[in-house]
Formats: C-alpha cells, structure tokens, sequence
C-alpha cells in the first residue's frame, strides 16, 4: 500500500453552491465542530463579508444546544459536523429537534468515504463511518438529502423546508469533499 | 445552603433586577422554580444532561441585549466541561452561570456519588481555567444573597459556583422510586415554545 494519499478526484459541491443554499434558506448562524469534508465551505462562511456567523463549539452536543438556544432567540442557525461527531450527538439531538420540535438542518460530512464508493450507495461503503449513517437516520425518523455534486445543491432548499413544517431536524449528507470555487 | 434557598434568592433577585432576563435550568433547580411559580421566560434542559449552559449561550448570543441566567447541575455540567470552553470562546454579552455543586447525582432520590466529589474538584476554577470574566464560589444563602444584585448586573461572562447540601435521599429498597411523570418528556417542547413567542413579543 502506497504510503502517499490518494490525489482527490475531481467532482463534489461546491463551496459557493452550498453558501449561496445557506443564504437562501435565511440562515443566520453556522453553529459547527469543523469538519474535513468541508473546509471549504468554513471558509466561505468565515469571510468578514459573508452575512453568516461561524460558531464554534467543543462538541456537536454544545453546538446543537447552541442552535437550539439561537433558535429560541430568533435567529435561523443550520449546524455542520461530521458524521463521527452526527452519531456522538444522538441524546442532545432526541431532546432537541426530536422531541423539543427545533427545525434544524444539519451539514453531515461523510468523513472517510472511500473513492471506490463515489457514485455507488453510502451503505456499501466498507467503512462503518459511512455505511451506518442513512440506516440510522431511518432509525431515528429524521429525512436526508444527499449532496455528491453541484447538480444536487437544489435540493438543499427542501431539507430547510421540511425541518420548518415538521418542525424537526433534517439532515444534509455532503458524501464528496467540497470543491473550492 | 439548600438549594431550595439558593433559587428561592436567584429568582427574587431576577424578578427586582433583571425580570426580562431568560432563565434556563436543569436537574433539581427545575422542579424548585416549578414549586415557586418561576416559570416565566424559562425553558428546561430535560431530560437532558449537560445541556443547559449551551441553551443559555445561544439565546444570549441571539438576544445580546438580555441577560441570561442559567442555572446548572454539576454532574451535568462535567459531562459537557467543555462547554465552558465554548462559552468563553463565543462572547455572549451577559451570560449567568451557576452550578449547584451537590456533589450527587439524582440528588434526593438516590445521592449516588458524582465523581469529583471525593477530590473536592473546584468549578469555579475549572470556569476560571477557561477564562470566565469573573469566577466566584459561594457557600452560604446569606453571601448569595448579598453577590446576586453585583452578579446580574455583570458584563460578559460570570460563573457562580453553588456549595449546596444533598436534599435527603428517599429512595430505598423500603420505598422503591416511582414512574417519571409523562410532563418531564414534554416540558422542554413546551419551555422552547413559550420562550422563544416571549422573547419574540
């Protein structure tokens, strides 16, 4: 096995078509524990200029109570992680968007998904970091969009748009790393 | 100090001082306002642990022009230390930090031993650790009592390290622990609903 990382090939979202979702969907607040898949996308957010205020917590259960405090007072917060630290959240998450009817989205990275999985479903990924989540997000109840490309950034808006009239949490699945353009 | 003294004197001094200020509790703190009638502007990390001082941070960071009160576990807090970290990091404008170190978990119920408690952890100055714009530990009603009118009027960041007595445990093999009542699943829906039209009011 090559001791050198594997170049990433080229496709995935990209940063501008996940900012421009996110200020189109009104979201005031990225309350986040920054995610490798995608850095681009932080630093999209953290521009002086960007009309969204990037905040950082020390685990994804602060950051969903955070959101859910800024929600309390009035502001649209969206919550990014990766899927590690999805699955570390899972009681904050039944108290506050499951149980407590807070509509958040979340940005999920699938950290780890190998390139032999691109184009294929998550669930056969080898890797359980990736194959367990969508099983677990029809476990739990929550619906999911997945976004592998740019062509998929439309359907971001309906993630928003259930979380409001179900009044629950609904999840992005970013499944390739975040193009910076 | 009892705790039923230490939020008997919080919610006083939040009704003359500050009575538009957002109150969040948890653990024992949230059945002691509910025997008081505190119930205005509050919502309730329940039933969930270590939840509350991120609730507080973002309804201060959404409302900056508001002081938040959050009033804590200290079982709860350690299981998301971290969130003082998170607190500092953030800046809220007026955010109210206490902890009612008991040294138990399920105080009154069953006083199982909370670890820390042994080795006499100091919260205040884990707080202080994490740079908490003032830090104090406070041990008597009557000290509370006297701080809190200097303590809801501070700026930034303010952590109040509670010394209180266990209330006495009542639950044994004599006098089995009953069924939690349905309202512990539903009252964080309805503290979100009523906080949030309150706060937009």
């Amino acid at each position: 096995m090559s001791q050198f990382p594997t170049p990433n090939p080229p496709g995935g979202p990209s940063a501008s078509g996940l900012f421009k979702a996110l200020r189109d969907a009104g979201v005031s607040h990225m309350v986040t524990v920054p995610d490798f898949v995608q850095f681009a996308l932080h630093e999209k957010i953290s521009a002086p200029d960007s009309g969204i205020r990037q905040v950082f917590a020390c685990s994804e259960d602060q950051a969903l109570t955070t959101a859910t405090g800024l929600y309390i007072g009035g502001a649209t917060p969206a919550v990014m992680v990766q899927n590690q630290g999805f699955y570390k959240c899972m009681n904050t998450l039944r108290a506050t968007c499951i149980d407590s009817g807070v509509p958040i989205v979340f940005f999920v990275g699938q950290f780890g998904r190998e390139q032999e999985n691109f184009g294929q479903p998550t669930r056969d990924s080898s890797r359980s970091v990736v194959n367990m989540m969508e099983p677990l997000l029809e476990a739990i109840g929550l619906k999911y969009w997945t976004i592998d490309e740019d062509a998929d950034v439309a359907k971001i808006a309906e993630a928003f748009a259930h979380a409001r009239t179900a009044e629950t949490g609904a999840v992005v699945l970013v499944g390739r790393h975040v193009t910076w353009n | 100090m009892k705790i039923a003294q230490a939020c008997t004197a919080i919610a006083a001094a939040r009704k003359q001082i500050c009575p538009q200020a957002p109150l969040v509790a948890t653990m024992t703190s949230q059945f002691v306002f509910d025997m008081m009638g505190e119930t205005e502007r509050r919502v309730d990390s329940v039933p969930l642990m270590g939840g509350a001082a991120g609730l507080g941070l973002g309804i201060a960071m959404a409302r900056p022009d508001l002081p938040v009160i959050v009033v804590d576990g200290d079982s709860s807090l350690l299981m998301e230390l971290g969130g003082l970290v998170t607190v500092v990091q953030n800046k809220p404008a007026k955010f109210i930090h206490f902890v009612v170190n008991n040294g138990v978990q399920f105080n009154g119920i069953a006083n199982m031993p909370r670890p820390g408690s042994e080795s006499v952890c100091s919260f205040a100055e884990m707080a202080r650790a994490a740079r908490y714009d003032d830090t104090r530990k406070i041990d008597t009603v009557e000290a509370l009592i006297a701080a809190l009118p200097d303590i809801l009027e501070q700026k930034g960041t303010t952590f109040v390290e509670l010394i209180i007595e266990p209330d006495d445990r009542r639950v044994s093999a004599a006098t089995p622990q009953p069924l939690v009542p349905a309202y512990q699943f539903v009252r964080m829906r309805q503290g979100v609903q009523k906080l949030k039209a309150a706060l937009a009011g």
